[in-house]
């Protein structure tokens, strides 16, 4: 007889306690709105998905190269060596000739944002780097030599069309 | 040969499995649904991050150790700096360590947060492991305002913090301890935690007697979990945990005995609580200005010595050990890890066991897998 009590129980316990979790399935389902949505179409209109990242968000490195004053120190303190950075000097001219990322080797540390000492090197918010090719990933950002910022010189932004200059070749 | 002769089967779990948490493999001694043995086989994960750390400055050593355990990356990353710290003697700002507790305390309840919804969906629980990562986004946006990632954080450096914290996030983090302790845990309580069915799969499985978890030298909520109260925190301070109020939950049998599967699964669930009171407690506390980095040397050298610190993770006790020569690089570390010590314990609580509560005893011990290997 109690063996027969104590088998209703459990089934008892089982179904009550699991009626009180789908319980709060059930307010969840009928009567909360959703908290999910569908990537990169059910945003909202206009609203891409960049603009909703916060302020600090470390997507894809971006160089304003009328600051960079060549220094390379980005590229020393890179634990994984995906800044590669040439500099020539012509007639006591410093002259940059390559600014080559890698931003499918970048493991978006920041510690070459945080060491580059005139910001010329920025975190941008994109972050959607799919493509065909990894070497679409190396991003270019001179196509030709550049003459290197004067340290702690205040020119701002008037090389932007070299910012975003990329080339799909490696 | 009778007919009830033992019949065995060698059954290979893994490396990918869904309940084995990463890439992890288990050699498992069956006959029919008995389990006789289950061997672990680590290591599909080793990274040689150790070996990393000899050939790289101190600072630029830091993000790997985000991927010693990535769901706890910041307490990771505190742990680091601490060793380092203490070798060079710095001292970080007192601001800078009062961010220090509130994101490792955030990252802690963002880590309990999976190692309960995980135990759940392993189960067989689906519902329960969302309305855990639905309070994990909230935890992932707070720390992509904090410092700008939302796994592999980097946001302690040598000498502080990396950012003060933005505008809106004290009250966003304190909301959302108090939504945690007031109203998420309760409801998520009565959704699942006294689900008269969990309890029959977590309740006398997987036991650990308080003896047997000091033999095999567990740490962390599995420690506790037998009973045992030993928390770093607590016990040995480190950066300003002593000036908190907060108690350490211990398993006591609660539906079954002590040191069962339940109670390590409990244990996680009352110690969100207990973070959510710390990151109270220092956001009260914190100082509305102040530095929050120490300036270091340019290059950063640490004078000849050794040290061992070690410091609460979510999964246990996270040891540094440092060994420096005076040079740029260290010229040892040795990295100990809670998971590890979970692992070894595996093989005998295996034993004599279904099949299914293999799955239980591994999602209770909540390893992971990256920090095993290193």
């Amino acid at each position: 007889m109690k063996a027969a009590a104590q088998y209703f129980k459990n089934i008892w316990d089982a179904v009550s306690t699991t009626a009180a979790g789908m319980r709060i399935t059930m307010k969840y389902w009928l009567f909360e709105p959703s908290i999910t949505v569908e990537y990169p179409d059910r945003l909202g209109k206009g609203i891409k998905a960049e603009d909703l990242a916060a302020d600090r968000y470390r997507g894809f490195l971006g160089l304003n190269l009328s600051k960079c004053i060549g220094c390379l120190q980005c590229m020393r303190v890179c634990p994984i060596e995906c800044i590669k950075i040439t500099t020539e000097r012509l007639e006591n001219v410093r002259f940059i000739t390559r600014f080559d990322i890698d931003q499918s080797k970048c493991m978006y540390c920041g510690l070459c944002v945080e060491a580059c000492p005139a910001s010329a090197l920025v975190f941008t918010k994109r972050f959607e780097g799919a493509c065909y090719d990894i070497n679409e990933l190396c991003i270019r950002h001179i196509k030709e030599a550049v003459k290197a910022a004067a340290p702690k010189s205040k020119a701002e932004g008037q090389n932007s069309e070299n910012r975003t200059g990329r080339i799909n070749e490696y | 040969m009778t007919e009830f002769a033992l019949e065995e089967m060698i059954l290979n779990m893994g490396p990918h499995h869904p309940s084995t948490h990463g890439v992890l493999r288990f050699i498992v001694r069956t006959d029919g649904e008995m389990m006789l043995r289950a061997t672990p086989d680590v290591g599909f994960l080793h990274r040689g991050i150790e070996k990393i750390a000899e050939l790289m400055p101190y600072e630029s050593f830091m993000p790997y150790t985000d991927r010693i355990d990535y769901l706890s990356s910041l307490n990771c990353n505190l742990g680091y700096a601490l060793t380092v710290e203490r070798l060079a003697g710095i001292e970080a700002p007192e601001k800078a360590e009062y961010l220090r507790v509130i994101g490792a305390e955030l990252t802690r309840i963002g880590s309990h947060l999976i190692a309960v919804g995980a135990l759940l969906l392993d189960l067989g629980a689906v519902t329960p492991f969302v309305h855990a990562l639905r309070e994990r986004e909230t935890y992932n946006s707070l720390m992509e305002m904090l410092c700008g990632a939302r796994l592999t954080h980097h946001y302690v450096r040598i000498g502080g913090v990396a950012f003060d914290a933005p505008d809106g996030f004290i009250e966003k983090a304190l909301s959302f301890v108090n939504h945690l302790e007031y109203e998420f845990l309760d409801e998520f309580n009565k959704l699942i935690s006294f689900n008269s069915i969990l309890i029959k799969r977590l309740a006398n499985v997987g036991i650990i007697t308080p003896e047997k978890a000091l033999e095999f030298t567990l740490v962390g909520p599995n420690l506790r979990g037998s009973g045992i109260k030993f928390d770093l925190r607590k016990d040995e301070p480190y950066s300003i945990y002593d000036r908190f109020d907060f108690e350490i939950p211990s398993g006591s049998g609660k539906f079954g005995v002590q040191g069962d599967a339940y109670d390590r699964y409990w244990v996680r669930i009352e110690e969100i609580k207990q973070s959510c009171r710390i990151v109270r407690q220092a956001i009260n506390q914190m100082p509305e200005h102040g530095e929050i980095k120490t300036k270091i040397s340019k290059p950063f050298k640490i004078p000849a010595g050794e040290i061992y610190v070690r410091t609460e993770c979510p999964r246990g006790e996270l040891g540094f050990y440092l060994i420096s020569a005076g040079g740029k690089t260290p010229y040892r570390l040795k990295i100990r890890t809670g998971s590890f010590s979970a692992m070894t314990i595996i093989e005998e609580l295996s034993e004599g066991v279904m099949v299914a509560d293999l799955v239980a005893i591994i999602g209770s011990l909540d390893v992971v897998a990256p920090e095993i290997d290193r």
